[in-house]
């Protein structure tokens, strides 16, 4: 009996340590051991109100002045009708915004990549854009032609934020152990961690050029993945009351889930005053959304903002 | 030591208990066999069990970190305004405007609901005019009845109404459907040139049937408190009758005979700031073509962006969900630091005495 229990007890202990030998082993492959964080969502605030309140007017436009943002837009001839709507509509209040397309398409100019898969166009626009303007702008941001984007509002947002530190804030999603930037709500990277994605791009192993040949991941989870290689990591962007400013579903959508589930505070809980995307846009509503934006506003509401941001030359629509 | 025993009895010979001895040998002996198998099944089953208990441990320990590290850290702000209210909150003083909606009982819920919910939480005073009276919501029972044909004694019903009840409480009288949005901030900027006494009314004028032009009754139209009195004096005299269930044509009619001027809502940039339809339609669509609008309007068509004005005040045929988008955008969601093309100063006309009552 006693000999029994002790093969018992000898087996428990055994298979104990094969327990934590296996999780071990699971956590060095993911490289989580490298990050003493246990925060397993990362979150990234908008800047306090304060910050800048005591800055001059011209302080204010040369701080304004330095945040630049180059904006990609990914596009395909079967886009044309949204390439048109974004070409005519936000990328407008970019500091440079270029579209690259699958192919070339006669009434546009755009930088063709000459590939319809969309991790390889990801990869050679990030490349392209670094090699040609890392010394000219120091955030990028990537975006589908079904997004509208408000670029004052990016520029606000990344207000206190050092491009030279590694950033990749977007909306995140969390699938397992790696948390990602969804493409559609449009991904925002700093000069640095451009850098180093162009580095580790060259690392056929960490991140293949033709993703997985067996199982293909998603091309906002592949970057996540060579990002991480670099030490990068994705993060939620929110304002001051912890609402997401980049949104992977258009106002409409969202109004009407805050219908359902909020009915009395629809506006209220909806979405952020200072909101930068929203996703699922056709391209007229893409012109409501640049009137309601940059047009539309009730009378008498005036607002001392840290940043000066002028209206762009030639263009009538904002 | 058993091999012993065994050997004994195996010696022992004829015993009576040599059989037994016997069995008890075998037994021993396949005892024997088993045992180590016995030995490792413990060990096996100690070790699924290890493994279980393992596993279940360090996953409790994982989910617990996950829902003990704090998902959203809210910073809180010391109050320090970065918006600057003044401008509004006088004219909201100053300009005072009482808000009629027509509605019925079944557009309760569907549309009045989303209406009290968005621009009309703006208006000095809200009234929702109904043929049928209920507290909950609440709505003032008209001695009326519902449909089409009746939307003019509803209006004439309406304003009587008004001017029985609410007269002192407000400057301006705004009529509005369930289903047209208004930005009061800046219907109080246009009536911030005139005074409640002239008999003045705004609102998008349409040019047919009436010479000095009527206004579209979906885009909702404002009477100056002289206009009003004029209006329901109108009726008492009989110099104003039912003429006919189109009650914007109608109204329009009574306005020109009773001497009150239709008036220019357009913007310091000839744009207009009452639309008979959602801003997709003006914004998108080249309404020059169209089959009516041409023939309505009784300002040129401005097209593109130019079709309406920065201070927009009204749009029509706007449904539930498009009410609360038009509340976030011209209230909420606005670019930060952007400097607006189109920033017209409060003109000449505004008094900054406050008003009494």
């Amino acid at each position: 009996m006693i000999s029994e229990s002790s093969s018992f007890v000898k087996g428990m202990v055994l298979g104990g340590l094969f327990c934590v030998f296996v999780t071990l082993l699971g956590h060095n492959k993911m490289g989580h051991g490298t990050k003493a964080h246990h925060h397993e969502h990362h979150h990234i605030q908008a800047p306090n109100k304060e910050d800048v309140s005591n800055l001059s007017e011209g302080e204010r436009m040369e701080l304004s002045h330095s945040i630049r943002v180059y904006c990609i837009i990914l596009v395909k001839p079967k886009d044309l009708g949204n390439w048109a709507a974004v070409k005519e509509t936000w990328s407008k209040h970019c500091d440079k915004a270029e579209f690259y397309s699958s192919e070339s398409v006669k009434v546009f100019d755009s930088v063709v990549l000459n590939t319809n898969d969309m991790w390889v166009m990801v990869r050679n626009a990030y490349k392209l854009a670094y090699e040609r303007y890392k010394d000219e702008y120091n955030w990028f941001f990537l975006a589908h032609p079904t997004t509208f984007a408000v670029i004052e509002n990016l520029k606000y947002f990344l207000l206190k934020k050092d491009p030279s530190q590694p950033f990749y804030i977007g909306h995140t999603v969390k699938s397992g152990e790696l948390e990602y930037v969804d493409g559609d709500g449009g991904i925002v990277l700093s000069i640095e961690s451009l850098k180093r994605l162009s580095k580790i791009f060259e690392d056929p192993d960490k991140c293949p050029e033709q993703g997985g040949l067996i199982w293909k991941l998603s091309e906002d989870k592949q970057l996540a993945v060579c990002l991480k290689y670099t030490g990068v990591l994705a993060e939620n962007a929110e304002d001051s009351e912890g609402k997401d400013v980049f949104n992977t579903k258009s106002v409409g959508s969202l109004i009407k889930e805050a219908m359902a589930n909020h009915p009395q505070q629809v506006v209220e809980g909806c979405c952020s005053d200072m909101a930068i995307t929203f996703n699922g846009l056709a391209p007229n509503h893409m012109h409501v959304m640049m009137y309601g934006v940059y047009r539309l506003r009730a009378y008498g509401h005036n607002f001392k903002d840290a940043l000066v941001f002028l209206p762009p030359a030639g263009s009538d629509n904002d | 030591m058993r091999a012993g025993a065994r050997g004994a009895a195996r010696a022992g010979g004829a015993s009576p208990f040599a059989d037994v001895q016997e069995d008890k040998d075998r037994m021993c002996h396949l005892t024997m066999k088993l045992l180590p198998r016995t030995q490792e099944l413990w060990l096996c089953l100690g070790m699924v069990m290890g493994v279980a208990i393992g596993f279940t441990f360090i996953y409790t320990f994982r989910t617990e970190q996950s829902t003990s590290a704090p998902v959203r850290r809210p910073h809180y702000y010391h109050s320090h305004p970065v918006e600057d209210n003044a401008t509004a909150a006088e004219l909201y003083n100053k300009v005072r405007i009482l808000c009629w909606v027509m509605t019925g009982p079944s557009n309760l819920e569907t549309k009045a609901r989303h209406v009290q919910a968005t621009w009309t939480r703006h208006c000095n005073v809200v009234l929702f005019m109904s043929s049928v009276r209920d507290d909950g919501f609440p709505t003032v029972g008209l001695d009326v009845k519902e449909g089409r044909d009746q939307l003019y004694w509803k209006t004439i019903r309406a304003f009587q109404y008004v001017h029985r009840h609410h007269l002192e409480q407000a400057d301006w009288f705004l009529k509005a459907d369930d289903d047209t949005f208004v930005v009061l901030d800046n219907l109080r900027w246009l009536l911030a040139n005139h005074t409640p006494e002239e008999p003045v009314y705004f609102g998008k004028r349409f040019k047919p049937f009436v010479k000095q032009g009527y206004m579209s009754g979906g885009a909702g139209y404002v009477l100056s408190k002289e206009a009003l009195r004029r209006f329901v004096e109108g009726f008492r005299t009989q110099v104003c009758t039912h003429t006919s269930p189109v009650e914007d044509l109608a109204l329009g009619q009574c306005m020109e005979k009773v001497g009150v001027q239709a008036g220019d809502t357009r913007d310091t940039k000839g744009r207009e700031t009452f639309h008979p339809f959602p801003p997709e339609r003006h914004l998108m669509e080249n309404l020059r073509l169209d089959h009516y609008y041409p023939t309505y309007s009784f300002y040129p068509i401005l097209l593109g962006a130019q079709s309406c004005s920065d201070l927009s005040i009204s749009f029509h045929y706007v449904r539930p969900e498009e009410m609360y988008m038009l509340e976030y955008l011209s209230r909420h969601l606005r670019p930060h630091g952007y400097r607006p093309r189109y920033q017209p100063a409060l003109t000449a006309g505004n008094r900054t005495e406050p008003r009494e009552g």
